[in-house]
């Protein structure tokens, strides 16, 4: 749902930015939709700090709860290789569906943050998560950073 | 003016709006924070590898990361009223009718007595219990309120819309050219380190690249010297293989090898219908046996003594790395169980001396160091 909040959105303002002149960009429609989808996708964003490693992550990390998707709105998912039972840590397998990815991200980045997100889990475990890059936070944030200095 | 004009600061009650802090050249500012973001990285992670390098694996530790440290002993605070009691016993004159943090719990007199010290400053703890209710939220630098979303769209609007103030900037003036440089160029930016760093650290701390010397060695006959050895132990070449039967003359060895049992001293003792025929081409020491496969301590010896060999001056074996000391010790032999499958499976051809060795596997035991890294260990027949 959320991306498809995210979808529409983008939609209508790269229309209208594609689309109107110099002037027309400063009207309030294209300002509102532009500070809508700023607001709306933050909690997105942050997802995605989280996935690649520029936030703390622990929390979804650690849920060993077998259900539970805490990547869902990347459009990945996860699923246990480890049985249930056996008194191992549970490891996990994910799949990407870079369609349920928002559309403002582009297609050709998709892959890439996604196998950087399987490629930090898999540094974790192979450094036993005292590599540096398996702790977050960084203080480098995606940012949608809109417009210039006024002159 | 470096901060812009109209931009708001972090001091004020509205938040701080996305976008509106940033100055002039941003995008050169963005190179130079992400720049100095990836030389973090860098550094950090070369501190990293120089301590695990230094360190036992238990004291692992980062300056940047003070949470994976020991925790510093810190010593217990008294209890308050042990701390009370000892700052009565050492009171000064001069804090007398003062709130103090060490003082005496405040009551109604000291209270209402508190004034101003020349000497020290007061707690600003214990001075805010003193204040009346609800008086230090004039003084909270914090807000704890937020502005409503209107407003905040209203500045944002009104920010946007002054003179030469533009949504898109000149370095992207369409939207998926500022969404690919300015939003996800931290992430994308981050991406490339995370996967550098996975490489470097399976190349590196793991020496990902000797195991597969290993395995090549082993596995696909790199190493030509142990290669001829397995060949000599399993097959006797021109010497007798070990566990052959002393004694034996040249072409007493040639006829068991070829398979021909007339002198096979067990065969003659059987019936007709019992007479094995034993594999063609094997040492002596693996044919002479009353059972097929052949197991014990025999082969176990013949194997063996392929692996290890004191005079090996083989350039593989005098590398120095961690992953090929005491590889005799990690490469080793392991005898197959035979699978339960049909008469004319895989189970008949192991039971068959002329077919292939395939009860026999090389184990790469590199369990200890890799099975967190989900490598399986390669077990494979001769």
């Amino acid at each position: 749902m959320a991306s498809i909040v995210l979808n529409n959105l983008y939609a209508h303002l790269l229309a209208r930015s594609s689309t109107s002149s110099l002037n027309q960009c400063h009207d309030i429609p294209t300002l509102a939709v532009a500070y809508i989808l700023q607001r709306t996708s933050q909690p997105l964003l942050a997802l995605m700090d989280q996935w690649v490693g520029l936030a703390e992550a622990s929390a979804a990390d650690e849920d060993t709860n077998p259900d539970a998707q805490p990547w869902s709105n990347l459009g990945i998912t996860r699923h246990g290789s480890t049985p249930p039972g056996s008194g191992k840590k549970q490891r996990w397998e994910y799949t990407f569906s870079a369609s349920k990815m928002p559309n403002f991200v582009p297609k050709s980045d998709r892959h890439t943050l996604f196998e950087a997100g399987r490629s930090l889990r898999l540094l974790r475990d192979a450094s036993d998560s005292q590599h540096p890059l398996c702790h977050g936070d960084w203080g480098v944030h995606g940012q949608w950073g809109w417009g210039e200095e006024h002159e | 003016m470096a901060s812009g004009v109209g931009v708001k600061s972090t001091s004020e009650s509205s938040p701080r709006l996305d976008g509106h802090l940033h100055f002039t050249n941003r995008g050169s500012r963005e190179n130079d924070s992400l720049r100095s973001h990836a030389r973090r990285v860098g550094r950090e992670t070369e501190h990293w590898r120089r301590s695990t390098r230094s360190l036992p694996r238990s004291l692992h530790s980062t300056s940047s990361f003070p949470q994976l440290r020991q925790p510093r002993k810190t010593r217990k605070q008294l209890p308050s009223q042990f701390r009370e009691t000892r700052h009565d016993l050492n009171v000064d004159t001069a804090f007398v009718g003062q709130a103090e943090a060490g003082d005496a719990i405040p009551t109604s007199d000291t209270a209402t007595s508190v004034t101003e010290d020349k000497v020290d400053p007061p707690d600003p703890l214990w001075s805010m219990m003193n204040q009346q209710p609800g008086a230090h939220f004039a003084t909270a630098q914090t807000s704890l309120w937020t502005p409503a979303p209107r407003a905040e769209f209203g500045s944002f609007v009104e920010y946007h819309q002054q003179p030469g103030c533009r949504l898109l900037r000149d370095d992207a003036p369409t939207l998926p050219q500022h969404i690919s440089s300015h939003l996800l160029a931290p992430l994308l930016a981050h991406s490339d380190l995370v996967s550098t760093a996975l490489v470097t650290h399976y190349l590196d701390e793991l020496n990902l690249l000797d195991h597969l010397d290993v395995l090549r060695a082993f596995w696909l006959g790199g190493d030509v010297v142990f290669l001829e050895r397995v060949n000599a132990a399993l097959f006797g070449k021109d010497s007798a293989g070990a566990g052959e039967a002393l004694g034996l003359g040249k072409r007493a060895r040639t006829r068991a090898r070829l398979g021909l049992g007339n002198d096979d001293v067990d065969n003659d003792r059987l019936g007709a219908d019992e007479k094995r025929e034993w594999g063609i081409g094997l040492g002596i020491g693996l044919s002479e046996r009353a059972k097929w496969p052949p197991g014990g301590a025999e082969l176990t010896y013949a194997l063996r003594s392929a692996m290890v060999d004191d005079n090996d001056d083989d350039g593989l074996r005098l590398q120095n790395s961690d992953v090929w000391h005491g590889i005799e010790d990690k490469v080793s032999y392991a005898i197959k169980d035979l699978p339960e499958d049909r008469r004319d499976g895989r189970r008949a051809k192991w039971l068959n001396p002329k077919g292939e060795l395939m009860f026999v596997g090389v184990l790469y035991g590199h369990i200890a160091d890799m099975n967190s890294h989900r490598v399986s260990t390669a077990c494979m027949p001769c």
